[in-house]
């Protein structure tokens, strides 16, 4: 199986870039990635207003293109504050695993998105464990081309 | 003696003034003046205040019609002298931190009467709530959810997973939260015993054999509750106007030394606390560091911080202060 992790995109990791909206409308989005020191890993914050500045509901953001996750929306779980995936052992009373989240900026304070960074540590480290050569650049520098790759699977990343 | 103390968090309480902010009040009110006093619990949150506020403050300073089209998810407040005061840090981070910068101020610039015992003024705005400073949906759902995340942070330092807040069943989840809402220690403590770690008495103190930190899955089946087994104390470091400091904060060193407020102040902030004290000369104001409203000996052992100093949500917030 190829195991090879691409070039690494472009990150706008400064102000709004506009993405394409289907009805014809854009959006404004700000993107940051921010080293949690909780987790202890880079985690990925963001705002995301319409035209008139206005902040984007959670329910319009996540079927906006700037995410396409790669399971049905249908089975996550949609609140005005929080996107949640189902608890583990499926059962009703299962705590839920949080997947975006509101927070405050860790140097900013200010209020954005994050997708939350506890599970983030795993999926990096499955793709490293595939890797079969040793890396070139570090493998400092391999952690953050997988994540990006990670994050890749979920939210739109390129620029222009 | 864990619990004597946990018990003395819980019913802190600090003293709030609430008054509307002149824009909110109808042209037609004829008592703008009036201010609300509250003695808040510092383990609280502003949005649990409302309800008391609407009661005593609204319903009398506003005119019928007026108080009937109140939305309280609108509603937001502003510290006396600016700053948007957030949703979901605790009343008595609030406090501490306000008490803190206004003592920086202070021992600059002393005033001629201090302000540093009368309560903390709040005005109330009704309408237009600054979005991109507030969460974004002020709500008791957006609270819990929020305080949820943080004490998972604090589970996930403590542990490196959070196994022990996700494997709460659902129902314990909003046990922790509802003991909050109602108030009630026993209710909430139930829960929150399962995952806030114990001061081992016999955890072994300077210069004997360590306890070796046992971070969940790093070997063996056993599942300790050690405050001083935990890789880190969740403990956030304020000071005046600037982001919030969050580290690695160990209980032990390597060789088992136990740390104290006093090391990690000297670590973090040497030029504020030279020598595990705070810095005093007479050309320069000493620093301190208030937790929960009072200041701990700075021979405090940060295990024992995070046990039975820390709020609610599991964390140990120290303000850092000056003083003249």
């Amino acid at each position: 199986m190829d195991a090879e992790i691409p070039d690494i995109p472009e990150i706008p990791d400064d102000p709004a870039s506009s993405e394409p909206h289907p009805s014809g409308s854009r959006l404004m989005v700000e993107e940051h990635i921010v080293y949690s020191p909780t987790f202890q890993v880079p985690a990925f914050y963001f705002t995301a207003s319409d035209e008139s500045g206005a902040p984007l509901s959670l329910n319009s953001i996540i079927r906006s293109p700037l995410f396409h996750f790669p399971i049905p929306l249908s089975s996550l779980d949609v609140q005005p504050h929080k996107v949640d995936l189902p608890g583990s052992d499926g059962s009703e009373d299962a705590a839920p695993v949080p997947l975006l989240t509101q927070g405050e900026h860790p140097t900013t304070g200010q209020i954005c998105w994050y997708l939350h960074p506890c599970e983030t540590s795993p999926a990096v480290k499955e793709l490293l464990d595939h890797r079969e050569e040793p890396p070139k650049g570090g493998w400092e520098l391999e952690w953050l081309k997988a994540w990006f790759v990670v994050l890749g699977r979920v939210a739109y990343l390129r620029s222009g | 003696m864990v619990s004597l103390f946990r018990q003395l968090v819980w019913e802190g309480t600090v003293p709030i003034a609430i008054k509307l902010a002149p824009t909110s009040l109808p042209t037609s009110s004829d008592r703008p003046l009036d201010t609300y006093f509250i003695q808040a619990p510092r383990i609280s949150y502003l949005p649990f205040l409302i309800p008391e506020i609407r009661k005593n403050l609204c319903d009398l300073v506003l005119d019928e019609t007026s108080a009937a089209a109140l939305r309280e998810e609108d509603w937001w407040f502003e510290a006396e002298n600016g700053g948007v005061m957030k949703w979901h840090w605790p009343i008595g981070l609030l406090y501490d931190a306000h008490l803190a910068a206004a003592s920086a101020a202070e021992s600059y610039f002393p005033a001629s009467s201090s302000t540093l015992t009368a309560p903390m003024t709040l005005l109330l705005h009704l309408t237009n709530p600054p979005t991109d400073k507030l969460l974004m949906t002020p709500s008791l759902e957006t609270l819990k959810s929020s305080f949820m995340s943080q004490s998972k942070e604090a589970d996930f330092l403590r542990w490196g997973s959070t196994r022990r807040m996700t494997g709460l069943r659902k129902t314990e989840q909003d046990g922790l939260w509802d003991g909050i809402r109602e108030h009630n220690f026993d209710n909430f403590w139930k829960v929150a015993s399962k995952i806030f770690p114990n001061p081992n008495p016999l955890s072994p103190s300077l210069g004997s054999t360590p306890p070796t930190p046992n971070p969940d899955g790093a070997g063996g089946g056993v599942t300790t509750n050690d405050a001083y087994a935990v890789r880190s104390v969740p403990l956030r470091l304020f000071l005046p106007d600037a982001p919030a400091i969050q580290d690695l904060y160990p209980p032990v060193t390597d060789s088992g030394i136990h740390i104290t407020l006093g090391d990690l102040l000297t670590t973090h902030l040497p030029l504020l606390f030279p020598n595990g004290k705070g810095m005093q000369s007479a050309s320069f104001p000493a620093a301190y560091a208030m937790v929960q409203g009072i200041e701990p000996p700075l021979d405090a052992e940060v295990g024992w911080l995070g046990a039975s100093l820390a709020g609610a949500d599991g964390w140990v917030n120290v303000c850092v202060g000056l003083r003249a």
